[in-house]
């Protein structure tokens, strides 16, 4: 009779799973409409769950870290002198263009005081590992194993040996994430490193291709130009290179110009980066007047 | 009775735990489009063997879950669930009279339906682009050919506890 009864109720109930499902449908654009009218409001959420997966996402890791150190364990000695002859050679290289860049910081420091400016050249960094991609393969996200703890905050910039590669947008105690510049949803404000002329460049899902929107059809930009970040926004601090420009189309009539360009960042391999510590100063610290101040302000 | 219900609740949520670990196993970023979509195999299974135990409501929180634990658009995953179940759950009342091929053929519209559900929002709101849309045929032909196992796995395991 039970077993009946179950039965009868599990069809009878199907006229009333469409009422169901409109309800659900109904919950679910609120939802939405709220996630992306105000972000703001269910960014508590994302970073507490964050914190609540914390410990499972870590544990997942250590299959792969496990097999990173014993693979770097069992490299023979022979390799290791190989490696340390390389990256002898290397430190003395960096250390040769490190004098030319301590003098060329001294005189900027000098020409910078000279107008006053608040722009401290000076970025710290935390030194991170990215443990996973993201489990969304559209979305380019990467794990850091560094978290708050750390000092790491929503915002700072990512950076690898070569470029810049992305921001924090989600930090837990000990771990963070981070969205890549190729993600759709990334833009950055940069400049052309030869002209200083400037631009946002977009991220379209692919790791090798990003789109320099809102350029000027009449800019002057060729292939193999540097595009760097501009130091407009709150987080990404001026002059740090970001992609190389691969594919410059004008066509006559239109506003803008149809601009690609590669990511020097490895954004598909790099697995050791850099957090970069210190907000970039606005050009608005940049008082024009103190240079000339004592002169009368006419009436 | 009760104790038996209770067996199978946890059974549904130890499988979704499981899930869940699949589904964040860390992977090479290139390999990302070869994981299967393990929310949907599991919500088609619970949908179709056990109506009686997924609804549509219970359906969307566990899309809600995925949605914040995967960083998507917060809703996607709930409303893709929520269809998922509420379509398998209407298709499959005379599940055990379909014969193979129309099992498999109900199994590949639910997992077709969940992705596009899911890939439309995703396209409506610029969470995705076209480019990366034809790359999800790889995921779609992966989370087929696991079907065979997840029903075998969670047939087994929910048997025993019924």
């Amino acid at each position: 009779m039970e077993h009946f009864e179950r039965k009868k109720r599990r069809f009878d109930s199907f006229p009333m799973q469409s009422y169901r499902l409109l309800g659900v449908a109904l919950v679910v654009s609120a939802i939405m409409f709220v996630d992306l009218r105000y972000p703001q409001w269910v960014e508590p959420i994302r970073h507490y769950a964050l914190q609540l997966f914390e410990p499972v996402l870590r544990l997942l890791s250590y299959p792969q870290r496990i097999y990173d150190v014993t693979n770097e364990s069992l490299l023979s000695h022979h390799q290791l002198l190989q490696e340390n002859k390389l990256l002898k050679s290397l430190l003395l290289q960096k250390s040769v263009q490190m004098q030319q860049v301590s003098e060329l910081k001294a005189e900027n420091m000098r020409l910078l005081a000279l107008v006053e400016s608040g722009v401290n050249l000076d970025d710290n960094f935390i030194y991170a590992q990215i443990l996973s991609a993201s489990s969304q393969p559209q979305q380019h996200v990467v794990l850091l194993n560094k978290g708050l703890r750390e000092g790491i905050k929503v915002g700072y910039p990512v950076l690898d040996a070569t470029g810049v590669m992305g921001q924090v947008i989600e930090a837990s105690h000990r771990l963070s994430q981070v969205m890549l510049i190729a993600d759709n949803r990334h833009a950055l404000p940069v400049r052309v490193r030869r002209t200083q002329q400037g631009a946002i460049l977009k991220g379209m899902g692919d790791t090798q291709r990003l789109k320099l929107e809102y350029a000027a059809e009449t800019m002057d930009i060729k292939e193999g130009d540097i595009l760097e970040t501009s130091g407009v926004g709150l987080y990404f601090p001026a002059g740090y290179p970001v992609a190389k420009v691969s594919e410059v189309k004008k066509h006559t009539g239109k506003a803008f110009a149809q601009i690609y360009a590669t990511p020097l960042a490895h954004l598909d391999s790099s697995q050791h980066v850099i957090v970069l510590f210190k907000q970039a100063s606005l050009p608005v610290n940049v008082q024009v007047v103190s240079v000339l101040p004592n002169q009368d302000v006419p009436k | 009775m009760i104790i038996k219900q209770f067996a199978l609740y946890r059974t549904m949520i130890i499988s979704l735990g499981v899930m869940l670990i699949l589904a964040f196993w860390p992977i090479a970023a290139e390999f990302g489009y070869y994981r299967p979509d393990w929310l949907s195999l599991w919500l088609i299974f619970w949908a179709l063997y056990y109506p009686q135990k997924l609804g549509v409501w219970l359906a969307c929180m566990v899309g809600l879950v995925w949605d914040i634990t995967t960083g998507s658009l917060l809703g996607s995953y709930a409303l893709s669930s929520a269809i998922v179940v509420y379509v398998g759950r209407r298709l499959g009342r005379h599940l055990a009279m379909f014969n193979i091929v129309e099992k498999a053929v109900l199994v590949i519209f639910l997992v077709v339906l969940a992705l596009a559900v899911r890939l439309a929002l995703w396209l409506i709101f610029d969470y995705v682009t076209w480019s990366q849309v034809v790359h999800y045929l790889s995921v779609l032909l992966l989370t087929l050919l696991a079907w065979p196992l997840v029903v075998d796995a969670l047939a087994r395991v929910s048997v025993k506890d019924n």
